[in-house]
């Protein structure tokens, strides 16, 4: 029937259509692909260079350039025109660890690239190795790192000898945790309970540091006291010379401006008034 | 207390020795010390180093200038209320100074408030211990100004010690404490009248007639080209040192070297002062012209044996004219005039003191080494020594009293009636 097979044959030319429209499997081979070499754990420090390749095969565009970048930023001398991208760490240590990509910028084709993750146990580079305040202000105490993937940090503070985990049951302590930084704040410093080692932690998938910083207050009234004592000894001092000379000479009043009230003194105090006058 | 004829040259003069002991300890030694507050300011106010060190230097002028001012409040109101309260300025400038939030406060309360405070105290000190000596003027002298040399020992580890314990604030509020010893050290400078204090009159007089007294002003003149010399070895000594290649360590070891032989030279002039008969305007020269030569020896100098000794020899000798540079002043200007006399110079030859190091950084950068630093600042030495060969009496062989040069016959405002009775002896 005519009328019947019209219909099909549509549809069937419609999918041939469509099919050719589509990509099909023979349009992937037009995509470049890279092959990299393994993801890279530096362990033991110095450890045994490491070289990262990247190897572009099945391309079918023009390589303009390509280069390597570290945690998304270029890495120096590293462009060339090379389907074929090495890249040599020579004694790699924690903070050569990231996330590197080489990169491959065509001339007619949207950029392309691939991954190779170098790890290592995190290494805490920074940190203050005591903090000195008064009681009252605000202590901040921070630990840097270096090493890929970022860790997790905790702060921990030594009661008897332990690592304590910090609970916040004052709400005085804020911790600020970035990939590779870490910061731990105290507000209104208590005299009776902050003192004390205050130990920041990093771990990660690899392995942990922690390092040790001392947190020392010092009490407003600590110089009040040697203060006053010197005051009051000043003042006996004073009192002590003034009035040897007053019992050894009590007839005089050796200080001041002559003015006129002293005229009105009694005879005894006459000399002390011409006195003034001379001085 | 009597009207006195003559200076009682001991007695109550050695408690006023002690009071200026220790006031210039506590005046010279706090301003050397306080090197050690610098850090803690940087990084308390996060301000440059630059700005930080103009605390000392608004200190050092004020306390300079403001001389006269305390010479002249002394002169009016006698030695020991003006020490007292500028012995209570001082503390008060460092106590206000505890609770600074910046550097401007500091800038206030250390540099204008303590500087005044120090003026106030050390000049008035000084001419009180004149009139109390006379045959042994140097000689009390020179122990009083020791006291500048053995405070800089103790004081700064003492300082070092109080920003670890009490951190800065609580150590000002502690050197403020300190400070306040000026009070009593002002307690002691009881007051003395001689008898040739009706007769110059009150401050304005002195002042006036100061300034046309041609000795007065020709040993000014000295004394602040000897002032522009003198601070040289104690400012870039180290740098030439390392200039020289040597280590930090012992070029340091060598400043405090000349820090010992200094107090040596200062009790030794001093004694040699009053022993020695004739005018001290030739021992000044003679401590001068040595100290200017062994500067000039300076660039000549390269051995370490040679450096050692010189600087021994400088210690000495610098140290030896400073009690003699004062011992000088009465000898000139009488008794009477001495707080007004030393306020003036204090004044003008800190115009020297401030020029000299500047002036030799500059003959550094200029030239590339200390050497003419040396030689220029041994000249200006010898120029001052030079100008003190035409104070009066210079080639006398008798030793002059502490009367004024010129007699009471000048024409003075006193303002004040003589004695109407005669005054016996306490």
């Amino acid at each position: 029937m005519s009328g019947s097979s019209l219909p099909s044959a549509l549809a069937l030319s419609l999918l041939l259509v469509s099919g050719s429209l589509l990509p099909g499997p023979g349009a992937a081979q037009n995509e470049p692909r890279i092959v990299t070499s393994e993801e890279v754990i530096i362990r033991e420090s110095p450890a045994p260079s490491v070289t990262l390749q990247c190897n572009l095969t099945s391309n079918s565009h023009t390589l303009t350039y390509s280069y390597w970048t570290k945690n998304g930023v270029e890495l120096t001398a590293t462009r060339k025109n090379a389907s074929n991208m090495e890249y040599r760490i020579n004694k790699p240590r924690a903070e050569d660890s990231g996330e590197y990509h080489c990169v491959y910028h065509f001339l007619s084709a949207p950029k392309a690239n691939a991954t190779i993750e170098v790890k290592a146990a995190p290494d805490i580079t920074g940190h203050k190795r005591s903090e000195n305040k008064n009681e009252g202000q605000d202590a901040m105490m921070y630990c840097k790192s270096v090493g890929y993937p970022y860790p997790e940090w905790i702060w921990r503070k030594k009661e008897n000898g332990m690592p304590m985990e910090i609970v916040n049951t004052s709400g005085r302590f804020i911790i600020i945790n970035r990939e590779n930084y870490t910061e731990l704040s105290i507000t209104n410093l208590q005299i009776t309970e902050d003192p004390g080692e205050y130990e920041c932690n990093a771990t990660n998938s690899i392995g942990s540091a922690s390092v040790v910083t001392i947190l020392r207050v010092r009490s407003h009234l600590a110089p009040l006291w040697p203060f006053l004592g010197i005051l009051a000894e000043i003042i006996i001092l004073v009192v002590i010379i003034v009035v040897y000379e007053k019992r050894k000479r009590p007839d005089e009043v050796p200080d001041g401006k002559p003015t006129l009230p002293t005229i009105t003194k009694i005879k005894t105090c006459a000399r002390e008034t011409q006195i003034k006058y001379y001085l | 207390m009597a009207l006195r004829a003559e200076p009682p040259d001991g007695g109550w003069g050695w408690m006023v020795v002690l009071s200026a002991f220790f006031q210039s300890a506590l005046v010279f030694g706090v301003l050397r010390s306080f090197g050690v507050f610098f850090v803690e300011f940087v990084a308390a106010f996060e301000e440059p180093a630059a700005r930080v060190s103009w605390i000392a230097s608004i200190g050092i002028a004020v306390q300079q200038f403001g001389s006269p001012v305390g010479s002249a409040l002394s002169t009016e109101f006698g030695p020991r209320p003006v020490v007292m309260a500028g012995g209570i300025l001082a503390a008060l400038g460092m106590l206000l100074a505890a609770f600074a939030t910046s550097l401007t406060h500091l800038y206030l309360s250390i540099g204008l408030l303590s500087g005044s405070g120090w003026a106030l105290t050390f000049t008035p000190t000084l001419a009180c211990l004149s009139r109390y000596f006379s045959r042994r003027r140097s000689l009390a002298t020179g122990l009083a100004l020791t006291g500048v040399g053995l405070s800089s020992f103790a004081f700064a580890p003492l300082f070092q010690w109080l920003l670890s314990q009490y951190a800065w604030r609580g150590a000002l509020l502690l050197v403020s404490a300190l400070s306040l010893h000026l009070v009593a050290c002002g307690a002691l400078l009881r007051p003395l009248s001689l008898a040739e204090d009706p007769v110059v009159g009150g401050p304005g007089a002195q002042l006036a007639n100061l300034l046309h007294h041609g000795p007065f002003l020709r040993y000014t003149v000295a004394l602040t080209l000897i002032n522009t010399g003198y601070f040289i070895p104690y400012v870039h000594l180290v740098a030439h040192l390392r200039d020289l290649d040597w280590d930090p360590l012992p070029a340091a070891f060598l400043l405090s070297v000349a820090a010992i032989s200094d107090p040596v030279g200062r009790v030794a002039s001093g004694w040699l002062g009053d022993a020695v008969p004739g005018p001290v305007a030739r021992l000044l020269m003679l401590w001068t012209t040595l100290t200017g030569v062994i500067l000039a020896l300076y660039p000549g100098a390269q051995a370490p044996t040679a450096l050692v000794a010189l600087t021994v020899a400088y210690g000495f000798t610098s140290g030896a004219l400073t009690p003699v540079a004062f011992s000088v002043l009465p000898e000139l200007v009488g008794t009477g005039k001495i707080y007004c006399g030393l306020g003036l110079v204090q004044m003008v030859e800190s115009i020297g003191g401030l020029l000299g190091a500047p002036l030799s950084g500059y003959l550094r950068d200029v030239t590339g080494t200390y050497t003419a630093s040396f030689v220029v600042a041994g000249a200006f030495l010898l120029a001052g020594s030079g100008v003190l060969i035409t104070l009066p009496h210079f080639f006398c062989l008798s030793a002059p009293t502490s009367k004024p040069q010129d007699p009471v016959t000048e024409a003075l405002d006193t303002k004040v009636p003589l004695p109407r009775e005669g005054l016996g002896e306490d």
